[in-house]
């Protein structure tokens, strides 16, 4: 018996729905795309029946009589012709399935007119019969989705809780609403409208429409071309400091459509990397353009992937722009040429009070004959001890000196305007906006990692003796696995007591001063990590350790020092964990409160 | 209470046992000086952190007996300003309030019930060990610097202290460097302890030790903490409990390569080398040639700078690196023209001493470059 049928044409059309119609957000994806390619500036869509019904408006340039039965046929398109247009596409749409492939599993009614009929058409779909009439509308194309999956029992079972797929709708809408500002958007759900753009073709205030008026003082701009590839990035990311725990907030489009693609999320991911912390993402809208042969983009059933010929081009270009865009200091107080000319003078002075110091240490040492001076008993011991017991990690007058010089020659050095100390842990200083709060610790640690960074070659302490740890026998392993690494960043470790304990031999020379068994401890935590950020995690934990503490006093000197230092950071926004480092009450703000704006 | 006494006496003193007072103290009362009336028309002023305090008696014209707190600081500044004549102090009805008066200026100042102050007992009798002032402060000055500094609990953080038979020795250790010392003491009754005490206290007990007349101090050891008894004070201090690493057994006894280098000069070269140091690291490198030692530094992206001077050295060249302030530590504590520098290999520890000196070493670990 003949086993091998020809399926009906609709149960095959439902089967191909099936990877192109998921839920509702992707009919709504679908639909607003297609008024996008129809050259539509204003697109409105009503949600309604628990997200089974859609309405879609937009104001584009119609279906051609003609044409309109065809739209709704499968393979049926009027974006490609043959297959050297498949390597060109400029649409969203190219494959003629998403009409075809909605009909068949909703009740569908199209109203559309071009400009030049005087009449609109009306199309009435069910089960995938078409019934074209004549009827009175404005330019533009209306389609009417009810009851969607009316005729799938089991997809309507896997729809999930109506705000679940309003929600889904509504990132699809925002997206869309990102990748082209140039056009309006209106999201209602039963009379309300949840989502509006004004088509400013701005996508700064997009962005801000979207999230929120103030957002866009979170962001960089990024900017990149090049002109021989016809490759360019627009568009916004934000600032390391304000993030979001989840990737929904990076929007990426290639040429106007909506893509995830494992390469531009890899290069954002590497573009922040010792900025935010791991689980943490930054917002991003980044609107990608290239030569349309140059991608592939029938490569997923909802278009929602690309494919490169060149993907090392693409990751480079995207990581140089971002960081480019990141580098950005513009949140380095700015300074006025006052200012300027007295930070010379200051400096300068400072010079000179410099070498004072010095003159008075080398008399005091001269002076410490001991048994002949009795009086001057006191005095030694003085001498011996302020800064020689208690270490501190920042380096006196005399160290700083060439230090400041060598800025002299790179850029100014704008002496920052120290107002003081808070509880022995945040700086306070004069920012052109307002009151800048910087906390001591963090801002210590980005310049040390920085410059641990840089620096390949870390010299080591000899240790003279160090008390012994006992870790557990996993972490002992682990510490013998990664003995030759460690030994790379100037760690050398004893193993003790029939491998039981573990002592440190030689430690980095910035560690030289530290609890022992705290840089121990610290090591362990940075070998846990995965083995592809445990030199990150090395470093961020020796800048860490060796960074001034909270709570620790610091002269004006010091303080002075330290906010320099941490001003020629590149990311001196955040710590390498992502927490912040400073914070700024605008004069503005100040000003308010006691009633002085008026 | 009421008495008078002179404004310089008490001013002295004041200033002496206000160092003990805690800065600022989650018990107020431990920022205030008690001052009580006791025998011999003197009156006692003592202060205290709980981990140190000060005792010191003067001479006074009691009238009426008691005692009472004050807050030390201001204490402190109201009698500094006074003009030098007698200083009358009268408590005034129930209310701690204590009048002060001096010349033509006079002062109400609110304290605090010498019951609430913390007793501090400093018996008058205990079993002391007389020891000559200076040799003890020579000896601190030559360890204290090498306290670490990262735990104030941990042994590391005190100088180990040992009396025993005819020797007083002395060590600090941080991990990277050792100082030790050992000086002659005359010990008639032959009492022995070994205690480490914390640098903290220890640097004030220098101080006042330093200022005083007195040519003997006398020390014990009681209840974890250690007493120094002088004519007319009493000063304690905690200790930190736990056992000092052996550290004798650390010191290298066959260091062949030996420079005798000028200290001066070593200390100057350091100063100027150390400009184009990398500051984090404070690393400088000592090229030891014949007779010659070359001292470099260098910062990365800054530059390098270089000196040599002249030394007694005679064995193989030989390279090494240091973090300069450990030296210069050294150098700092050291009072003789010449200082010895005892070698063996580029990663092993090297011995720092005066010249002519047997006992007082400084053992500093070098560092390694790659
Ligand atoms: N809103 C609209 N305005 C004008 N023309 C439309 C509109 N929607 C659909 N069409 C026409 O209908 C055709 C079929 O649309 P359909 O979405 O099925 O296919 P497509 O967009 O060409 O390709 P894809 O399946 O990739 O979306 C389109 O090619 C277009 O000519
Ligand atoms: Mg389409």
């Amino acid at each position: 018996m003949k086993k091998i049928k020809l399926l009906p044409e609709n149960l095959i059309n439902q089967i191909a729905a099936g990877e192109v119609i998921e839920r509702p957000a992707s009919v709504v994806k679908e639909l607003v795309e297609n008024s996008i390619d129809a050259g539509a500036t204003r697109i409105e869509v009503e949600i309604s029946n628990g997200c089974r019904n859609v309405r879609i408006a937009d104001n584009g340039h119609g279906i051609d009589k003609e044409d309109v039965s065809l739209a709704f046929s499968r393979h049926a398109t009027s974006k490609i012709i043959d297959q050297n247009d498949l390597w060109n596409i400029s649409t969203l749409g190219f494959r003629g399935e998403a009409l075809a492939s909605i009909i068949s599993v909703a009740k569908v009614t199209c109203i559309t007119k071009t400009q030049d009929s005087n009449v609109g058409i009306k199309v009435e779909c069910e089960n995938s019969e078409i019934k074209v009439s004549e009827t009175g509308c404005a330019k533009g194309t209306i389609m009417e989705i009810t009851d969607l999956f009316y005729n799938i029992p089991a997809r309507l079972k896997f729809l999930k809780k109506q705000h679940t797929e309003l929600a889904l709708i509504s990132e699809t809408l925002q997206s869309l609403a990102l990748a082209n500002p140039e056009v309006a958007f209106n999201l209602i759900n039963n009379k309300n409208s949840i989502l509006k753009t004004l088509g400013s073709n701005d996508i700064k205030a997009t962005i801000g429409e979207i999230y929120s008026k103030n957002i866009i003082s979170e962001f960089s701009e990024v900017y990149k071309e090049d002109p021989p590839f016809k490759l360019k990035v627009t568009g916004f990311i934000s600032n390391p400091d304000f993030t979001r725990s989840n990737k929904k907030a990076i929007y990426t489009f290639v040429n106007h459509r909506t893509v995830k693609c494992p390469i531009i999320l890899k290069a954002i991911d590497m573009a922040y990397k010792d900025m935010i912390a791991s689980g943490k993402y930054p917002y991003a809208v980044l609107n990608i353009l290239i030569s349309p042969e140059e991608i592939d983009v029938n490569v997923h059933p909802a278009k929602r992937e690309v494919k490169y010929r060149n993907p090392n081009l693409i990751f480079n270009f995207i990581y140089s722009a971002i960081k480019a865009g990141l580098d950005s200091k513009a949140f380095a107080p700015v300074q006025t040429d006052t200012d300027r000319e007295q930070a010379e003078t200051i400096s300068f002075n400072n010079e000179i009070s410099k070498q004072h110091n010095k003159n008075h240490e080398l008399k005091v040492i001269n002076f410490t004959d001991f048994n002949k001076h009795s009086h001057s008993k006191t005095e030694v011991f003085n001498e011996i001890e302020p800064d020689d017991i208690r270490e501190v990690v920042i380096k006196e007058p005399m160290q700083s000196k060439f230090e400041l010089m060598s800025d002299y020659k790179e850029d100014f050095v704008q002496k920052p305007l120290i107002i003081g100390q808070l509880d022995n842990t945040y700086i306070l200083l004069q920012a052109p906006e307002g009151l800048q709060v910087v906390d001591q610790h963090i801002a210590h640690e980005r310049y040390l990692y920085e410059k641990l960074k840089q620096e390949k070659t870390p010299a080591s302490q000899m240790l003279l003796i160090s008390e012994s740890v006992m870790p557990d026998e996993e972490q002992i392993f682990l510490l013998k696995e990664n003995v030759n690494a460690l030994l790379k960043y100037g760690y050398e470790l004893e193993f003790v007591s029939g491998d039981t304990a573990v002592k440190l031999k030689r430690v980095p020379q910035i560690l030289a001063q530290k609890d022992p068994q705290k840089i121990i401890n610290d090591l362990l935590e940075a070998l846990e990590a995965s083995p592809d950020i445990i030199e990150d995690e090395l470093l961020m934990r020796i800048a860490c350790r060796a960074s001034v503490k909270a709570g620790e006093r610091l002269s004006l000197r010091q303080m002075e020092e330290l906010i320099i230092n941490w001003q020629k950071t590149n990311y001196p926004k955040t710590c390498p964990h992502g927490r912040k480092i400073s914070h700024i009450i605008s004069t503005k703000e100040i000003a308010g409160f006691f009633g002085r704006l008026k | 209470m009421k008495f008078s006494v002179e404004k310089n006496v008490i001013n002295n003193a004041l200033n002496i046992v206000s160092k003990a007072a805690a800065a600022r103290g989650i018990q107020p009362v431990l920022s205030n000086v008690l001052i009580e009336t006791v025998e011999n028309n003197q009156i006692k002023l003592c202060a205290t952190d709980l981990d140190i305090s000060i005792e010191m008696k003067i001479a006074a014209e009691i009238s009426e007996k008691g005692s009472i707190t004050l807050p030390a600081k201001k204490l402190n500044e109201i009698i500094s300003k006074l003009s030098n004549e007698k200083v009358n102090f009268n408590i005034k009805g129930e209310d701690n309030v204590v009048e002060i008066k001096c010349g033509s200026s006079k002062f109400d100042i609110k304290g605090i019930a010498a019951s609430e102050f913390p007793v501090v007992e400093y018996p008058e009798t205990e079993d002391y060990i007389d020891i000559v002032i200076e040799p003890l402060l020579k000896a601190v000055k030559q360890t204290i610097f090498a306290t670490a500094t990262y735990d104030m609990n941990n042994v590391l953080s005190g100088v180990f202290c040992k009396i025993n038979e005819n020797t007083l020795e002395m060590a600090a250790l941080d991990g990277n460097r050792l100082a030790r010392v050992k000086e002659e003491i005359e010990n008639i009754e032959n009492k022995s302890f070994s205690v480490i005490i914390p640098s903290r206290t220890l640097k004030e007990f220098m101080n006042i030790l330093s200022g005083v007349e007195d040519e003997k101090v006398s020390i014990t050891v009681r209840n974890g903490q250690i007493l120094f008894k002088l004519k007319d004070r009493f000063i304690t201090s905690r200790l930190i409990e736990g056992q000092f690493p052996n550290y004798e057994q650390l010191i290298p006894l066959s260091n062949n390569k030996k420079a005798t280098i000028d200290k001066n000069k070593l200390m100057s070269t350091l100063d100027r080398v150390s400009t184009m140091v990398n500051e984090r690291t404070n690393i400088v490198k000592f090229s030891f040639n014949k007779d010659n030692l070359k001292v470099t530094a260098d910062t990365p992206d800054l530059g390098d700078s270089c000196d040599e001077l002249l030394v007694d050295y005679k064995n193989e060249s030989f390279d090494i690196a240091f973090n300069y302030r450990y030296i210069q530590d050294f150098l700092k504590i050291t009072e003789t023209e010449n200082v010895v520098v005892e070698m063996d290999g580029s990663l092993s520890g090297v011995l720092y001493k005066s010249e002519g000196e047997k006992e007082a070493v400084c053992l500093i670990m070098p560092v390694q470059l790659n």
